[in-house]
């Protein structure tokens, strides 16, 4: 959207940000896809939750210290990518608390906040970056004139990038004019969805999953140390749609173990 | 010296599920005591000491695994120079994890249950770091 502007400069900026950040992770002759879940995870507590909402991707939370991000697992494969590469701004170079709105992510009005046009930038360009992107299509023998939408949502799922992220990432490096990116994002989602099966490449299919961070681990080890009751074992648990039986934890296991005032008699020796 | 202020009946329960006091359970208290302990820059094993306990029997009081009695309570909060009513304090949230100011951003009643359901997830693991930190 024209509406939407970042100047040359910040544009270089954020293609600078991203670059840096691949070379530190040893990233950039790689096409990164979902390995954007593991460094999100190196930087931050992540939790992967079924919103059930097609326009929260996610949320960043920074309290006591530390950075918790939640990812929409019940959002396209392609669009959790891109929240967490965009989060990944957010934690690298301007903090703050935010809600992961699809209509920042995708840009869909002229209001957008300059930080959050950023955000998507270094994203596109992190998961995106020109160089690659130049190699795919002159491996699969494209040139300009052929781009057409078959081609941009074949690229889309190479990158694991949403569609549109595609096309404007296309016009960004000149490989498209504006016009046809125009046309390319007015391409409904329905269609795009038709393109995919055609071609038999349709995306990955939503995981859904629940995945808390240290909660599992730590509960369980809470409850095996005598910390929390099995009560609590069960409530926390409970968040990840599991139980302690599934988790292989018996009730004949926690009585054959000393009880917790035996073992505080114990500790007080 | 006992300085309930609190309406009777109080009930403590012996066992170790389930345990509420005035509907207050003792994880409630547990919270009550880590942020006061946090608000005065005391450390779990400082209070420990004060009061002449393992520093594993405080960390499970703290983390609500062990039952304690009103005389106990009434220790706690003269060594912590509080009110009783501090300690029986029901927050709503299991720890004080600030309420998410962008939760009046989403739109769906839906989805702000969700959100608010995953504060709660986040207050317990920040609950469980503390447990775990004892060990």
């Amino acid at each position: 959207m024209a509406e939407n502007f970042l100047s040359p400069k910040e544009c270089l900026l954020a293609r600078e940000q991203a670059n840096g950040k691949l070379a530190s992770f040893n990233k950039q002759n790689d096409i990164l896809g979902e390995q954007v879940f593991e460094i999100l995870n190196q930087n931050s507590r992540v939790l992967f939750y079924p919103l059930e909402d097609e326009d929260v991707w996610g949320f960043f939370e920074k309290t006591h210290g530390q950075s918790f991000i939640c990812i929409n697992t019940s959002i396209d494969f392609d669009k959790q990518v891109f929240t967490a590469a965009h989060e990944l701004y957010h934690l690298w170079f301007n903090h703050g608390q935010e809600l992961i709105l699809a209509s920042e992510l995708e840009e869909r009005s002229a209001d957008i906040p300059k930080h959050e046009l950023k955000a998507n930038r270094f994203a596109a360009e992190f998961l995106v970056p020109e160089l690659l992107l130049r190699q795919e299509i002159r491996q699969r023998k494209i040139d300009d004139v052929k781009i057409d939408v078959n081609v941009v949502v074949r690229l889309a799922r190479i990158f694991l990038v949403p569609y549109r992220t595609m096309a404007k990432r296309l016009a960004e490096i000149n490989m498209i004019s504006a016009a046809q990116c125009k046309d390319f994002l007015a391409v409904p989602e329905d269609e795009v969805s038709l393109i995919r099966k055609r071609l038999g490449i349709e995306l990955i299919e939503r995981s859904n999953k629940i995945s808390l961070d240290t909660l599992i681990d730590n509960a369980l080890s809470a409850y095996e140390q005598g910390q929390i009751s099995r009560v609590k074992l069960e409530y926390l648990l409970s968040f990840a749609n599991t139980t302690p039986e599934e988790m292989g934890v018996t009730n004949e296991e926690r009585q054959s173990r000393p009880s917790d005032d035996e073992l505080d008699s114990l500790m007080e020796e | 010296m006992l300085t309930l202020s609190v309406p009777s009946p109080i009930l403590i329960h012996g066992a170790m599920e389930a345990i509420t006091m005035m509907g207050v359970t003792f994880q409630e208290v547990g919270s009550n005591i880590q942020r006061l302990l946090k608000d005065k820059g005391m450390s779990q094993q400082d209070l420990a000491g004060k009061l002449g306990v393992s520093k594993q029997v405080m960390s499970k009081i703290i983390s609500g695994a062990k039952a304690i009695n009103v005389a106990e309570i009434s220790r706690i909060a003269t060594t912590l120079a509080i009110s009783v009513d501090d300690l029986l304090e029901i927050n709503n949230k299991t720890d004080d994890v600030e309420a998410f100011n962008f939760m009046g951003e989403i739109h769906s009643e839906h989805t702000r249950e969700k959100v608010s359901h995953l504060q709660n997830v986040i207050s317990e693991l920040l609950l469980l770091d503390e447990i775990m930190e004892g060990h």
